[in-house]
């Protein structure tokens, strides 16, 4: 007797649609790799090249900050998710 | 004005497209529109935050018997902040930076330093949590104010003459101002309460509780 078992899918992609400055960029991500590989994608997509891409913060719809060092599979993400890039205000005091 | 108020009213327009786009962000934040009327973007900021109530125990220290004071630290869900206003100056945007104007909620009127019911903390690499609402007055505008960058008022604070605006102009805009406000004095803030022989209110940073308790052991 034989019992099949399901394998995770080590290709799996998903569509993300990131929001930089009220822009849509959408880029397709294997969901294994960190959401950072992502978002370095849809920056360079974008054009948007002049800051340090860690300097940009990965927020959901409802404001929440995301890890960008998570991998993707764990947010639970649908197929055109709308994330919203922002770059970080410095410090100052 | 500087700029002319043409561009300045299409930047405007631009930027506020922007915030209303993040309107599910604004609701789960509560954050809400006061009113938008070029230049100002009048918002309030409903806080969540538990406070923390500090309750004073008394414990026994050791075999010897001798007791002591220990602070026990509880979350109190129903207790928060004071709802607040903002206005975001967006005059001259983006020649010059957003203005951020702490406001009382209901009145409206421009809060002193004892009427700001709201502090702004924001966590430093490292661990420790810098207060980006310093005591003292602006020396221009004589009110308290956000020290950010990205903020007209510290880049027009005389402290800060070697950070102009121009290093970030073009990347700083009104939803990052709106979510360094929220941030910083919603998310990173909360009313702490210190019960005992005086009663001590304040702001602090927010903490998880455990780490706010004094002493060792458990009552």
């Amino acid at each position: 007797m034989s019992t099949e078992v399901a394998m995770p899918d080590k290709d799996k992609k998903v569509t993300i649609v990131f929001v930089i400055n009220g822009e849509d960029v959408t880029v397709e991500q294997n969901e294994n790799a960190p959401l950072k590989a992502a978002r370095d994608k849809a920056l360079e997509q974008s054009g948007n090249t002049g800051r340090p891409f860690d300097e940009w913060e990965i927020r959901n719809e409802q404001g929440e900050l995301l890890d960008p060092t998570a991998k993707i599979e764990t947010f639970g993400f649908t197929d055109g998710v709308r994330l919203f890039l922002n770059l970080m205000v410095g410090a100052g005091g | 004005m500087r700029l002319d108020p043409e561009v300045s009213r299409a930047k405007f327009d631009q930027e506020v497209q922007k915030l209303r786009g993040r309107s599910i962000m604004l609701r789960s934040w509560c954050c809400f529109e006061r009113e938008i009327t070029f230049p100002n973007v009048d918002l309030v900021f409903v806080p969540s935050r538990s406070a923390l109530v500090m309750i004073p125990i008394a414990v026994q220290l050791g075999p010897a018997g001798s007791s002591g004071i220990q602070l026990q630290a509880t979350e109190v869900s129903w207790l928060t902040t004071r709802a607040f206003g903002v206005r975001v100056a967006m005059s001259d945007f983006d020649l010059r930076p957003p203005s951020v104007e702490f406001r009382d909620a209901w009145t409206w009127e421009l809060v002193s330093d004892a009427g700001m019911v709201t502090r702004g903390f924001r966590p430093l690499p490292g661990g420790d949590i810098q207060n980006i609402t310093p005591p003292g007055l602006h020396p221009r505008t004589e009110r308290p104010f956000l020290c950010a960058q990205g903020v007209r008022e510290y880049h027009e604070h005389p402290e800060h003459s070697g950070d102009d605006w121009m290093r970030h102009r073009g990347s700083i805009g009104l939803v990052e101002i709106v979510t360094l406000i929220h941030d910083s004095c919603v998310s990173n803030c909360r009313a702490n309460l210190v019960l005992g022989a005086q009663l001590r209110l304040g702001m602090g940073p927010f903490a998880p509780p455990q780490l706010a308790q004094v002493g060792n052991g458990s009552p």
